[in-house]
């Protein structure tokens, strides 16, 4: 293994996301959110904001308008990437390499997501002039009809049901109970799942992420530096990503070879398996995303995630899988909030919903740009 | 499906590059790119061949043979004007010829298992616009 500065984060911020919910207000702004959130991580981190100088910006509009509504308007580094869900294990691999390369020392990640408030929604609008068009004139272009393609598919291929992916919406709702900034706290049963109406059948409206305001941040900084900070810093992993690119949400394999490779990547740089970890993070803008996770981040052989997830996420989870409650019940910060949940488990501060002993997450996102890694308090990959 | 409403709706723009498709699609047949630098056969239209990057390509008829990659059925509007009328089933074809495409179904849910063989028709969905519509072989 090379060389490597390691990196680690010393700040989690995160707003209250049922708050939010409960009051939608159309003055929402992106801006204020990741605010909020950035205060909260850099208090988190004990760090002055004069040591930050690097900032990623994550559904924000504008990055100058965001560094120069924090005060920080003299940074070694800007940037912003694109409201997407892919981009949360790219935000945290860009800030690793800024880091270690020395471009910058301490890098703040702030995503603000006003998608409730404004309405935001996902499928029908399509360029005329784009490639989409020719699925779009068919009326697919929804990421959600393309996930339910692929269930479609791995049910015919493997005899997966709609159940497993029933199992994945209580497991998450179930989580959330525990979890007071949740926006859906109801638990729900199979029934309920079964009897929520079809959005792109095979998938349930209990298969879909919320749309929702709020935002997350993270401090970020060299271990070095992180030694003389008051909170626990969490150590990354190298983050790993790989792509599966098509102009539509398609991979012929359901991203599953992308997925082995970052796991074989992961598992080359690290020595870390699948069962060494104790807190999963799974990407789940939709339920079946989580199948073809487990299987693709090799926590079970392909086709075989409906069996695995009967037998370990039932009334008594053995397994803890998006603590927090994911993207269909605590709400859709596209990955970022899971990564927040993650260092949350790790530090051992996630109230009711601690896993004893918790002390290796994983971050998984499967998705056109697959990317993973693990956290730890252990300084173990330098 | 044919008996459905024809509505307007907003289609993929006329451009050089794709008029050879829409013109095929009126003579009945479902039209692809072949390159004429190295023969790669693509759809839907695009400029540049994704292999070699040329620009130049010739269209081909393709057979309107393929099979059943996966379904949805779609039970939500998500325009104002589409021709398609929720619940509809879309399905993604893999075309003998190599291309992944996206087109109706004509048959019952029930009868659909992902490698069934297809073959197309071409239908008018709006005035000039023919969409290619899977049956069951």
């Amino acid at each position: 293994m090379m060389n490597r500065k390691n990196v680690a984060i010393v700040g989690v911020g995160t707003t209250h996301f049922a708050d939010l919910y409960a009051k939608r207000d159309p003055a929402r702004d992106e801006y204020g959110l990741a605010a909020d959130a950035f205060a909260l991580a850099l208090a988190d981190s004990g760090l002055e904001k004069s040591k930050i100088d690097g900032l990623i910006c994550i559904r924000i509009p504008s990055y100058s308008a965001m560094a120069s509504y924090l005060g920080m308007p003299h940074l070694r580094f800007v940037n912003s990437l694109e409201a997407a869900g892919r981009m949360a294990a790219l935000a945290i691999q860009y800030a690793q390499l800024l880091i270690e390369a020395g471009a910058a020392e301490t890098i703040a990640i702030v995503y603000g997501n006003v998608g409730r408030s404004a309405s935001a929604s996902y499928g029908g609008a399509f360029n005329t002039k784009s490639i989409n068009a020719y699925d779009a004139m068919n009326g697919l272009t929804s990421p959600g009809a393309f996930l339910a393609a692929h269930f479609q598919r791995h049910a015919a291929l493997y005899g997966t049901t709609t159940d497993a992916l029933g199992r994945v919406a209580i497991n998450n709702r179930r989580n959330a109970t525990l979890n007071p900034a949740a926006v859906f706290r109801e638990p729900i049963t199979l029934d309920d799942y079964m009897s929520a109406p079809f959005i792109a059948e095979p998938l349930r409206r209990l298969d879909y992420c919320l749309i929702n305001d709020g935002g997350v941040a993270f401090v970020l900084t060299s271990a070095e530096r992180a030694q003389d900070l008051k909170s626990d810093p969490v150590f990354i992993s190298p983050v790993v990503t790989t792509t599966d690119l098509s102009f539509r949400y398609v991979s012929e394999d359901g991203f599953y070879s992308a997925a082995q490779r970052v796991a074989q990547q992961l598992h080359c740089a690290t020595g870390i398996k699948a069962g060494d970890v104790d807190i999963l993070q799974v990407y789940d803008n939709f339920t079946p995303v989580v199948l073809l996770s487990l299987e693709g981040f090799g926590y079970c052989p392909l086709g075989e995630a409906g069996a695995w997830v009967a037998e370990n996420l039932g009334d008594l989870p053995k397994v803890s899988l998006n603590s927090s409650g994911g993207h269909t019940s605590e709400g859709y910060m596209q990955g970022f909030a899971l990564i927040a949940e993650g260092a949350r488990q790790i530090r051992g501060t996630a109230g009711d919903r601690q896993k004893a002993g918790a002390q290796l997450a994983q971050y998984m996102c499967l998705s056109p740009i697959v990317g993973s890694f693990y956290l730890s308090l252990e300084n173990r990959w330098s | 499906m044919a008996d459905e409403p024809k509505i307007e709706y907003p289609f993929p723009a006329i451009q050089d590059y794709t008029e050879g498709y829409w013109q095929g699609a009126i003579g009945g047949k479902i039209r692809a790119q072949q390159c004429k630098a190295c023969g790669y056969v693509r759809l839907p239209p695009t400029a540049h061949c994704s292999q070699c990057l040329s620009t130049r390509s010739k269209w081909v008829d393709l057979s309107g043979h393929g099979s059943i990659w996966s379904w949805v059925i779609m039970h939500r509007p998500y325009f104002k004007h589409h021709w398609q009328v929720p619940p509809y089933l879309v399905a993604l074809v893999r075309l003998d010829e190599g291309p992944l495409i996206s087109a109706a179904i004509d048959a019952d849910q029930e009868r659909l298992a992902v490698g069934k063989k297809l073959r197309a028709r071409l239908e008018e969905v709006a005035p000039g616009r023919f969409l290619p519509v899977f049956e069951l072989t």
